[in-house]
């Protein structure tokens, strides 16, 4: 065996470079994910006689062609992030938390409602009020599930669902009749109060607060889940059940816990929306967030700062989907087509990737 | 308008009528749903799987000018759709709450998406040839139980038809028992020979089958148009269903005409203006499944290893 063949031999065994190679290849699922994803769905470009390249070149680098264009995926990631931090918080302790939608429904309802009473408070008092609200908010309804889950072992993921559904009827209600504006026109909320809106950061684009309050709860999440004994309580949970309740960790209240900071998180996502972006709540406001962050989750592999990372992708996806709808006009649409092959090429990356480690050790064992 | 005047018997008559034809997609997909849930793979993809056979329903009518070709594409749209499902779940391993995410989100887009391709944008709904009630003679002429049941479309005929025989299939066949074994223990099925796989493989892909004829029965037989997300839940409601139906035919019946009834009473109530807000009735049904789900009809208990992927040794 020559040398250079020998130090191959050792980068694929010893420990240490056996992680380096796992965590090339974790990143180098996702990518391989989305090349695969853009690739099948040009055939539906196709199939509409659109040419995929130019489709992808207003999709992709559309975004990077301004300012205001940078600052809209960052706009468009801040909420992403949050219902994507909810599903992977939830999912640690081995639930299915389907329901960020109405959780972020509810807690935009929440901060509307501080919103539209904070004329009178200091700016600092307003956005904090609200942001409390639309945690306290979201994470009833994300605690309803659990409680339903933990006292009748009712499924958590068909009632989350319901719940999104309740919510976005609730909401409807709301812009209905009691919070509907004052001219009673449109059914929508006034403008809420502007000493609620969350600052914008960069002059003249939507780069709002609530961008830096996503990344930072992504962090907060993630030193949580990996440093804290709660975090720990909790995977293990999500880990074996089982053994878990052997080891003297009640099952239940975890549940109960998990499910209502996950619903917490999700709440924080209708806030951002709310205070940074609409500054009124309106029907069906940024729908499909709440989906959109389960594919964040998944892209990311279950890890916040991955969340951060995919919603990034994802505002990068959304924003150059009504690019590419102008420039092409490829339905924008399209997107969750692409975004549902991200995640099957992920998880089956994920599902195939010890084969092909097996495959490279194999190979290394060999020579 | 006073509550006297809704319990009266035409309005009875018309809910229970109204009730019986929305329960139909339900049932359909949930009866589906309970081979595939039988033999151990969860498809809570039936939503998106229904969203397919609404569409196709309609685009099959549309260039056929046939609605059963409309109902025969909307099956095969629901089964490739179910084979996707059943290939990255039972083949792929890939969790199957999370594929059927998956599965619903790559229906949202895709029927959407290939709605604009075929029709264009259009602002007035395209036309398809649609059912239509049949009256069955004498059998209709019943006070009160003829008009609710004998003045349906075929497919709500159809539907009730297979409580029985999906009762057979399972509970009475050499096949149902394999499929219940599969579903209880997969391990000792592959023992005594038989091909989980295979079996399972069968079951997913009659769950899309019905899925996709439930979804066919939306824009053919009861909106006669596509809208986008048209199905709005219904799928899962479905899943809700064979939970609640305890994963037997005549209890996914019950379970499915009970839903029926929210549907209905949330339409009909809305009309006569009960003076409550329309959103709450609009709630209604999802209401009933999560009180549904949370067992208070008595303990359900799925099939052992429902949810779990085998591996061969």
């Amino acid at each position: 065996m020559d040398k250079k063949l020998k130090k191959y031999f050792n980068f694929m065994t010893s420990s240490k470079s056996k992680n380096n190679m796992e965590r090339i290849l974790a990143l180098l699922v996702p990518l391989v994910a989305v090349v695969l994803a853009l690739l099948v769905s040009s055939l539906l470009l196709l199939f509409i006689k659109v040419s995929p390249i130019k489709a992808y070149s207003y999709l992709i680098f559309d975004n990077f062609t301004s300012i205001y264009k940078i600052s809209e995926v960052f706009a468009k990631a801040a909420p992403i992030i949050m219902t994507g931090l909810a599903f992977t918080f939830a999912y640690k302790a081995g639930l299915f938390n389907i329901g960020g939608e109405g959780q972020m429904f509810m807690g935009a309802v929440a901060a509307v409602f501080v919103g539209l009473h904070s004329t009178n408070l200091n700016p600092f008092i307003a956005v904090t009020l609200s942001l409390i609200a639309a945690i306290i908010a979201g994470g009833i309804w994300g605690a309803i599930p659990g409680l339903l889950k933990a006292f009748f072992n009712a499924s958590e993921i068909i009632t989350t669902i319901m719940m999104n559904y309740i919510a976005i009827y609730f909401v409807s209600l709301m812009v209905d009749k009691p919070l509907r504006e004052a001219s009673g026109f449109y059914p929508q909320t006034d403008l809420i109060s502007n000493t609620a809106f969350l600052p914008i950061l960069l002059k003249n684009t939507r780069f709002h607060l609530g961008i830096i309050i996503a990344i930072v709860f992504a962090i907060v999440i993630y030193i949580v889940i990996k440093k804290t004994p709660f975090g720990y309580k909790l995977r293990a949970v999500g880990y074996n059940s089982q053994s878990a309740e052997y080891a003297g960790i009640n099952i239940k209240t975890n549940m109960m816990i998990a499910l209502a900071i996950s619903g917490a998180l999700a709440g924080i996502a209708g806030f951002t929306e709310i205070n940074g972006i609409h500054h009124r709540l309106l029907d069906n406001f940024s729908s499909g967030v709440g989906f959109d962050g389960i594919a964040a989750s998944l892209l990311g592999r279950g890890n916040p700062i991955g969340v951060i990372i995919s919603a990034l992708l994802l505002g990068m996806l959304k924003t150059g989907a009504s690019a590419m709808q102008r420039g092409v006009g490829v339905p924008a649409n399209v997107v969750s087509i692409i975004q549902a092959l991200i995640i099957i090429f992920v998880l089956s990356g994920n599902i195939l990737l010890p084969k092909i480690e097996l495959y490279f050790a194999n190979k290394g064992g060999r020579i | 308008m006073a509550i006297t005047n809704i319990l009266t018997v035409t309005f009875l008559v018309a809910l229970l009528s109204a009730a019986l034809r929305m329960s139909v997609p339900i049932l359909f997909s949930a009866l589906g749903g309970m081979f595939s849930e039988r033999s151990g793979v969860v498809n809570i993809g039936l939503e998106g799987i229904m969203l397919m056979g609404a569409l196709f329903g309609v685009v099959g009518s549309y260039y056929s000018g046939n609605h059963w070709v409309g109902i025969l594409v909307a099956m095969i749209s629901g089964m490739l759709m179910a084979l996707l499902f059943a290939y990255i779940t039972i083949t792929i391993k890939i969790d199957q709450i999370v594929s059927g995410i998956a599965i619903n989100m790559l229906a949202v887009g895709l029927t959407s998406f290939l709605y604009r391709a075929l029709f264009g944008i259009t602002t007035v709904p395209i036309k398809v040839d649609s059912f239509h009630p049949v009256r069955i003679p004498l059998l209709a002429d019943i006070p009160i139980i003829g008009p609710i049941m004998f003045n349906q479309t075929v497919l709500v005929y159809i539907a009730l038809l297979l409580v029985p025989i999906t009762s057979f299939l399972l509970f009475k066949t050499m096949w149902g028992l394999k499929v219940r074994s599969v579903g209880e223990h997969p391990k000792a099925a592959d023992t005594v020979g038989i091909n989980v796989i295979k079996i399972r493989y069968t079951g997913v892909l009659i769950s899309g089958a019905l899925a996709g004829i439930g979804g066919a029965f939306l824009s053919l037989g009861q909106f006669n148009m596509f809208v986008d997300n048209m199905v709005s839940g219904r799928g899962f409601i479905a899943v809700a269903a064979i939970i609640f139906g305890k994963w037997k035919p005549k209890g996914i019946l019950i379970a499915s005409l009970i839903f029926g009834v929210a549907d209905a009473l949330q339409i009909r109530l809305q009309a006569a203006g009960v003076g409550i807000p329309y959103q709450l009735l609009l709630m209604l049904p999802y209401i009933i499944t999560i009180i549904a789900l949370t067992g208070l009809v008595g303990y359900n208990k799925p099939p052992n290893s429902l949810g779990k992927p085998y591996y061969k040794q």
